[in-house]
């Protein structure tokens, strides 16, 4: 019996002691799988566990391209790495310094210098914006606390040639000039993260989900062709340096659908190397600054002259004697026109026909003209810091204000806005927004002037081009073209400089069915010439005649032909030349 | 045949990775060309290399020719 109950004794006791030991167990099972806040329970372990396989992938993103109309590259952002250091960790291993130092053509001192006075920071850069090359150089010195950063940089392929009209980003690819800040929303791309699971070899084995997905920068198509912007930027530059020019401008717009084919100033800067740019060679001056525009706005005031009908092509107007007085101011011509009729005034130029024709127009009718075909209003280009120009309206106009207005000053403008009235002329009274982006389908255009009326102010401007017109230097062997010539006195303080001139032209071509206007002005020519006739006509020919050219157009004069039978036409298609 | 499966998803998930780094590299290789290529291409050069190496000229409007259909 004894025996008995000490050997259930034993038996429970054993029992009890599994049971205790099933229950620990249990108990060790449940802290480090269920119970969620357990010390080193199943969060940490997890939480070891991805830390030892998961990782997050950045997805990269670029900032989109530019290209001209034809797709040609303006602006291609390509990686480079950024060196940067932890200056904390860094610190600690002065042995190392030397040839890092050395690594980066620094001075020792230099970077000790630096890592002292960022000793307390976690982050510094070390050198931005390196060829990916030059970077794993360093990086494979295997230094404590170094580390590179994938970044992008901006090229511009066309350099000084676009500068102005694409702008630039800033180091940390952000927009800040021309066309990269007003669309800057839409070449941004942001960069994306998602999480993976990978192996002990580093291989993806999982993709466990997006926590940022990417968004890559958008491409754009700037309206410009990159061929006629060479030709405009060279012409330009040339004649700006020919005259000892302060600056100058050239806009080529496409006649038919308001797009910008090149916009060139001077002085120019080269975006990839940005270690001296001068502020005042930043400005996009063809569409950011003003200026008075002399004679090249007679046509518009003569088209308000027609429009009334008060004034025909031939109405005769009596200059003689070659001045004339407007209260306290005498108006000059060089020398005495006599008798000359409305297109004879335009193509000669002359400021007393002008004065004698605007006083007898009601005061508002010149104004009204001017604003309607868009000056003192945006051209539509959405291009930042872009001027509006000044256009005053008078209450009660004196007759100087009515006469200066005739002839370009008094009010201001910018050329491209200049050249959007003479496109408006060229396109037989309808104005269509400036645009520097392609548009496949030109935008609908509003009607400002009958068409008719236009086409007299067409004829008129042919006759400038003409042997005896101030713009006889415009003229082109193989294309027929109008325009008209602009020699104004800048304003100074107190008043008009006598020596200080804007020369400029504005021409359309070919003048019978007219495909681009092309305005050039010439900002402070320091020679003896200065006229608009002599420093802006020759430039204006000159683009001209290659912009025309490159748009394949075919000449106006065909002093040659060559006639082929249809059979050589077939062998000539056999060999992809099209007639 | 699940562990079969599993494999199998992991190795093609690895390639697909691999393919995608890939494509990242040759655009980025893509764009170095593109600047190199529009170096060597531009228009200023082209012009100035036909004019010097090759003695090319713009004709006069006098030395055009036409063509055209009988």
């Amino acid at each position: 019996m004894q025996q008995q109950r000490l050997q259930s004794w034993r038996f429970y006791s054993v029992v009890i002691a599994m049971l205790l030991l099933a229950a620990v167990l249990l108990w060790r099972m449940a802290s480090l799988q269920v119970l969620p806040d357990a010390d080193r329970g199943f969060e940490f372990l997890q939480g070891q566990g991805e830390a030892r396989t998961v990782r997050t992938e950045p997805i990269s993103a670029y900032r989109g391209v530019i290209t001209d109309r034809n797709g040609e590259p303006l602006a291609v952002s390509t990686p480079v790495e950024s060196i940067w250091a932890n200056p904390k960790v860094l610190l600690q291993h002065p042995k190392d310094w030397s040839r890092l130092a050395q690594a980066l053509s620094w001075d020792k001192a230099m970077l000790e210098s630096r890592l002292v006075k960022f000793s307390a920071k976690e982050f510094m850069y070390l050198e931005r914006h390196l060829p990916p090359h030059e970077a794993a150089t360093i990086l494979d010195l295997g230094i404590d606390g170094v580390y590179a950063q994938r970044e992008y940089r901006r090229y511009y392929p066309a350099g000084e040639v676009t500068a102005h009209l694409v702008g630039m980003t800033d180091i940390d690819d952000r927009g800040q000039e021309g066309m990269e800040l007003a669309y800057d929303a839409w070449l941004t791309g942001e960069s994306g993260a998602k999480q993976v699971m990978k192996d002990l070899r580093g291989r993806t084995i999982k993709e466990l989900g997006l926590i940022k997905s990417a968004r890559s920068g958008q491409a754009m198509a700037l309206s410009i062709d990159l061929r006629l912007q060479y030709v405009a930027y060279r012409e330009l530059k040339q004649a700006v340096a020919n005259f000892g020019a302060k600056a100058g401008s050239v806009v080529v717009l496409n006649a038919k659908t308001g797009e910008v084919l090149a916009m060139a100033n001077q002085p120019s800067y080269n975006p990839n190397d940005r270690s001296n740019i001068a502020p005042a060679s930043l400005r996009n001056r063809a569409i950011t600054d003003v200026f008075e525009p002399g004679s090249t706005i007679k046509p518009l005031a003569v088209l308000a002259a027609l429009e009334t009908e008060q004034f025909k092509p031939y109405t005769v107007i009596d200059t003689t004697p070659g001045y004339v007085q407007v209260g306290r101011k005498t108006l000059l011509d060089p020398v005495n026109y006599g008798e000359l009729d409305i297109t004879r005034i335009i193509a000669k130029s002359s400021q007393v026909g002008m004065t004698k024709m605007a006083l007898q127009l009601e005061p508002d009718v010149v104004r009204d003209m001017y604003y309607r075909l868009g000056l003192g209003q945006g051209t539509g280009t959405g291009f930042p810091g872009e001027a509006v120009g000044v256009l005053p309206e008078y209450d009660r106009w004196r007759p100087i204000q009515q006469a200066t207005y005739a002839f370009g000053y008094g009010l201001n403008l910018t050329v491209v806005q200049l050249a959007q009235a003479y496109a408006v002329i060229a396109n037989e009274g309808v104005k269509r927004p400036v645009s520097l982006l392609r548009t496949d389908k030109s935008p609908p255009g509003q009607k400002v002037v009958e068409a008719h009326y236009a086409r007299d102010v067409m004829k008129m401007l042919r006759k400038v081009v003409s042997d005896d017109g101030t713009g006889s230097r415009a003229f082109i062997d193989s294309y027929s073209v109008a325009g008209k010539t602009g020699t104004a006195h800048k304003a100074d303080a107190g008043g008009y400089a006598d020596h200080l001139y804007i020369g400029s032209f504005v021409g359309v071509a070919p003048a019978d069915d007219p495909e681009i206007i092309v305005a050039v002005m010439i900002d402070e020519p320091r020679d003896t010439k200065y006229h608009g006739g002599q420093v802006a006509a020759p430039t204006f020919a000159k683009i001209t005649e290659d912009a025309l050219r490159l748009l394949q157009e075919p000449p106006h004069s065909k002093p040659v032909r060559l006639s082929v039978s249809p059979k050589s036409v077939d062998q000539l298609a056999a060999h992809g030349v099209a007639l | 045949m699940v562990v079969h499966v599993t494999h199998q998803v992991r190795k093609e998930t690895d390639q697909l990775e691999g393919l995608r780094r890939e494509s990242a590299h040759l655009q980025v290789e893509w764009g170095q060309f593109l600047l190199e290529q529009s170096t060597w291409a531009s228009y200023s050069r082209v012009r100035t290399e036909a004019e010097r190496e090759l003695q090319m000229q713009v004709p006069e409007s006098g030395q055009i020719i036409f063509v055209g259909k009988e």
